[in-house]
Parts: structure tokens; C-alpha cells; sequence
């Protein structure tokens, strides 16, 4: 790394053009962080980091099967907010996935 | 389970479905009371389910597919409209009705096919309660027709 691009990064690593993102997460258990506010992120941050601490406060135990959504389109978790298109203030949806019979294609 | 435990369940789970929950979903609450809850997905073809909790959650969720124009039961034919998947359009052995073929819907763990699959394999998981089931059928729907 030169000199000049690291003047381009914050004292915590995230480049200055890195885009805050206003992030609540929707869970059947309630909102992360809460009803009435959202979480500060970056555009740089990897969208499962985020969902880790909704887990943690909404005092989830397993959601390995669990598939997050943003207005109806699936997300990929071990992404970044950047990489999945994702800015502004995102609502993510975040739920078990439907399964038996017709899911999974039996009867 | 005693009733008045089921409607203690039901009514904490019921207060989730708070007006910023329901805009996050696009659902609309129709009735929210012990041991009904009746509600209307929006979708390219929005759906009404009438849900009975009763014995809630030692039993899973009945849930009946309704007309949101007319509130009529939807008959086999008109539920081939939702499509395939969780949506099966032939009468079910006990509702003669469509039904909705998912785990955490009744209709499902009491069908023949199913009755070994029971619902005390799922009912204490995160995400299988009453939010977390309407959730599942309603993104069914929204695959299977569109948003």
C-alpha cells in the first residue's frame, strides 16, 4: 500500500468514500436495533456481521437456515452491503425459509 | 395446553405484529383475536388467511386460503392461481379444502403423507412462531406470483 492510498482510509480502515448505510433488521422476533431506530453501517461492511449482533440482541439460538431479503430479493449474507447492491436505509428481512412437503417438493 | 396459556402465547406474538412490522411485510390485520388471526398478504395477487391458533403452539397453525374480495374459502381451482409449492390445490382428507403444505401448518402434519413428520420437531425453533409461519407462506406467494 502507498502512502497516498492509505491517506484515503480512516484511523478504523474504511475508505472516506465508504457510504454509511442505515440498516434495521426484521426478524419474526423483532427488530434489530429497535422499532424506532436504525443501525449506523458502512457500505463496506459485510451484510452477516450486522445480522450477528440482531442475533445476539434479539437473543437467537439457530439461524444457520435462515435466508435474509431486502424488498423481496434474496441477499447474500457473506457480502458486503456494496456488493449486494444495498444503500441508503435498507430493511432487511430475515426469517427461516418455508420447508416440508410442497418446499421441498414432496407432496 | 391450558387455554389461557395458548391465548398468552398467542396475544405476545400477535403484539409483534406492530404497524411498522405489518409495513415491512405489506400485510394487513384483519382480526387479531385469540384464537383468530385473519390477515391479507399483498401480492401481485393478494391472499387472505384466516389462522386458528387454538391450542397454540402445542398444535400447529390452521390456516384457511380465503378470496380478499369476497372472503370465500378459494376452491381447488382458484387456488391454482397461487401456484405450486407450499400451495396444494387438491382437498385436503379433513378440510376438503387447499391447504397450505408446509411445516407448522396442521393441515400438513395431519395429512397422511406427513403424520410422521410431527409438529414438536419444530415448534420450540427460532422462527416458527406465528410471525416467523405467516412470513414463510407469504414469501411462497411472493415467489411463486411476484410482489
Amino acid at each position: 500500500m502507498t502512502i497516498l492510498e492509505d491517506e484515503t482510509k480512516h484511523a478504523d480502515g474504511r475508505h472516506h468514500d465508504d457510504k454509511p448505510v442505515a440498516v434495521a433488521v426484521i426478524t419474526p422476533s423483532g427488530f434489530y436495533p429497535d422499532e424506532n431506530d436504525y443501525n449506523r453501517s458502512y457500505r463496506s461492511e459485510i451484510v452477516g456481521k450486522v445480522l450477528e449482533r440482531a442475533k445476539v440482541k434479539l437473543d437467537l439460538k439457530n439461524t444457520a437456515d435462515w435466508v435474509a431479503e431486502v424488498e423481496n430479493r434474496s441477499i447474500d449474507p457473506s457480502k458486503t452491503f456494496s456488493e449486494n447492491d444495498l444503500h441508503g436505509v435498507v430493511e432487511i428481512e430475515w426469517h427461516k425459509p418455508e420447508g416440508g412437503g410442497g418446499a421441498s417438493g414432496r407432496l | 395446553m391450558h387455554p389461557a396459556a395458548s391465548k398468552a402465547k398467542f396475544d405476545a406474538e400477535v403484539a409483534l405484529l406492530t404497524a411498522d412490522f405489518l409495513r415491512v411485510k405489506q400485510w394487513k390485520l384483519l382480526t387479531p383475536a385469540y384464537p383468530i388471526l385473519d390477515l391479507t398478504i399483498e401480492a401481485k395477487r393478494p391472499l387472505r388467511l384466516v389462522i386458528n391458533c387454538d391450542n397454540w403452539n402445542e398444535a400447529p397453525l390452521s390456516v384457511a386460503l380465503l378470496s380478499p374480495s369476497d372472503g370465500a374459502f378459494l376452491s381447488c381451482g382458484e387456488a391454482q392461481l397461487l401456484g405450486g409449492g407450499i400451495f396444494n390445490h387438491s382437498a385436503h382428507e379433513q378440510t376438503g379444502r387447499p391447504f397450505v403444505c408446509m411445516r407448522g401448518i396442521r393441515e400438513y402434519h395431519t395429512h397422511s403423507s406427513h403424520r410422521h413428520e410431527v409438529w414438536d420437531t419444530y415448534r420450540n425453533e427460532d422462527g416458527m412462531n406465528i410471525p416467523g409461519i405467516v412470513t414463510q407462506i407469504a414469501r411462497a406467494l411472493r415467489k411463486n406470483i411476484g410482489a
